[in-house]
């Protein structure tokens, strides 16, 4: 294989451009072997891309992990006040994410008493928030958190959120994947799952209101 | 687009408190609150109404004037006992039976069932729903629930439960912030000590602190836009920190 740092194979690149400066305005004579050989290419760099994205990802996950061993050292309540002080993030879209009542975080906040797997679970989103906010400069995560990744879907990131995912999600915020390929990965079924012909918006008197999108 | 409403969620999920008592005083009322010992004059008497149950109806946005205190007038549904014994939590039983919202092992005890009947509204004046009778509070996603029910029953159209999240989000952490304030207000007071007219009060400080929703800049109103509600999240939350610091961190 003749591939340079790009991906691309100079020797078959020259041989198609000979083939076309040989025929001026005509279509390349078919060869199976330069096809074969373009097709092998590409599917090299393909490859090459995929290995890239998850070594990338990785890079990701491992920040969170780091970031989620330093915060589940700290009590909940200091965590559940940075998130509420510091982020702005509502009990209501913290108890979905972590998958526990909005009384159960009422609780935690006044009086402790978390598990350690619900405590683990509050660390999680608090080194997802903050690897935003510190290694990719999102200045508002929470709101970030809440936006619609695609017009005619009722679907956030925050809908999408799981520890397991916040490498892919990270990606996501930093532009190395798009909100398309995030959501075939996690649900290939999301246009189906997630598809609305409504949407909310602010109405006439200054409140959001579901209407039909236009 | 969904075929049918979503599905009933399990008790656990469903409600955020329920009890033979009363809901904890600090929370702001909601959607979806089932009061006891409600005289709904004008509809007719049945057997399985003699608890005299009712439950908020009115939507969140308009249950509360412009500085969020609960109107005069507010509209109710009856609730009725579908089963003394059983609790119908399954899913499949409420399958196209829409003009209810079904509410199993409402006072977590293990056992029966009742339901708020969208065919049985009455108007009551909101001194008639004293927190002191108020016996379940829904969670959040169960709002959501009954909220696509209503919808459905009055208008048959059914859209996800996510629009109607996004379009109440801004009342939801409304009330939340309320009740942080009054719960952090009364952190100090032992819970057996706190009574209605020092939540009251510290309620009408709260409100007054979000500022009215005809003043454009007010926290209320930044609340209600997605892009600055985090922002105002956070401004109302070290408010809240500030005027009434937790036991212990001063």
């Amino acid at each position: 294989m003749d591939i340079n740092t790009t991906g691309t194979m100079t020797h078959v690149r020259t041989q198609v451009r000979e083939e076309r400066t040989t025929s001026p305005g005509a279509v390349p004579q078919w060869s199976d072997l330069v096809d074969a050989t373009w097709r092998e290419a590409r599917q090299h760099s393909r490859g090459k891309t995929t290995q890239l994205d998850s070594q990338h990802r990785d890079l990701y996950t491992a920040a969170f992990s780091d970031l989620t061993r330093e915060s589940v050292a700290r009590p909940t309540r200091d965590l559940l006040d940075d998130l509420a002080t510091e982020f702005g993030l509502a009990w209501v879209d913290l108890s979905r994410m972590v998958g526990v009542s909005v009384p159960a975080i009422r609780k935690w906040r006044m009086d402790g008493g978390a598990s350690p797997e619900n405590h683990e679970r509050v660390a999680q989103v608090w080194a997802f928030l903050t690897a935003l906010r510190q290694h990719l400069h999102v200045g508002d995560p929470v709101t970030w958190l809440t936006r619609r990744l695609e017009p005619g879907f009722a679907v956030t990131v925050k809908h999408l959120w799981a520890p397991e995912r916040a490498g892919l999600l990270l990606d996501l915020a930093a532009g190395g994947t798009t909100a398309t390929q995030v959501l075939d990965r996690i649900d290939p079924q999301w246009q189906d799952t997630y598809t609305t012909s409504d949407e909310v918006v602010m109405f006439d008197d200054g409140m959001p209101a579901i209407v039909q999108r236009g | 687009m969904p075929e049918s409403l979503d599905p009933l969620l399990p008790p656990g999920r469903l409600y955020d408190h329920r009890s033979s008592g009363h809901v904890p005083l600090v929370l702001p009322y909601h959607q979806g609150d089932v009061f006891t010992g409600v005289d709904l004059a004008g509809l007719p008497e049945v057997s399985n109404a003699d608890e005299h149950l009712a439950m908020l109806f009115m939507h969140p946005c308009t249950m509360r004037d412009a500085g969020g205190a609960l109107r005069e007038f507010v509209t109710v549904v009856r609730v009725t006992r579908q089963s003394a014994t059983k609790v119908l939590a399954d899913p499949v039983h409420w399958e196209r039976n829409y003009k209810v919202m079904p509410l199993p092992d409402l006072y977590e005890t293990g056992k029966g069932t009742h339901a708020a009947d969208f065919m049985q509204i009455a108007t009551v004046a909101s001194a008639a729903l004293p927190r002191t009778h108020r016996v379940a509070q829904l969670s959040a996603d169960g709002r959501l629930l009954m909220q696509q029910r209503i919808v459905f029953h009055l208008t048959r159209h059914a859209p996800l439960l996510r629009l109607f999240e996004q379009a109440v989000a801004h009342i939801e952490a409304e009330a939340q912030y309320q009740a942080d304030w009054v719960e952090a207000g009364t952190a100090r007071t032992p819970v057996a000590d706190v009574n209605l007219a020092q939540v009251e009060a510290l309620e009408h400080e709260a409100q007054e602190y979000l500022g009215n929703s005809r003043a454009p800049d007010s926290l209320r109103n930044q609340l209600a836009v997605e892009s600055s509600r985090a922002a105002a999240t956070r401004t109302i939350q070290l408010e809240i920190a500030r005027r009434y610091p937790r036991p212990g961190t001063l």
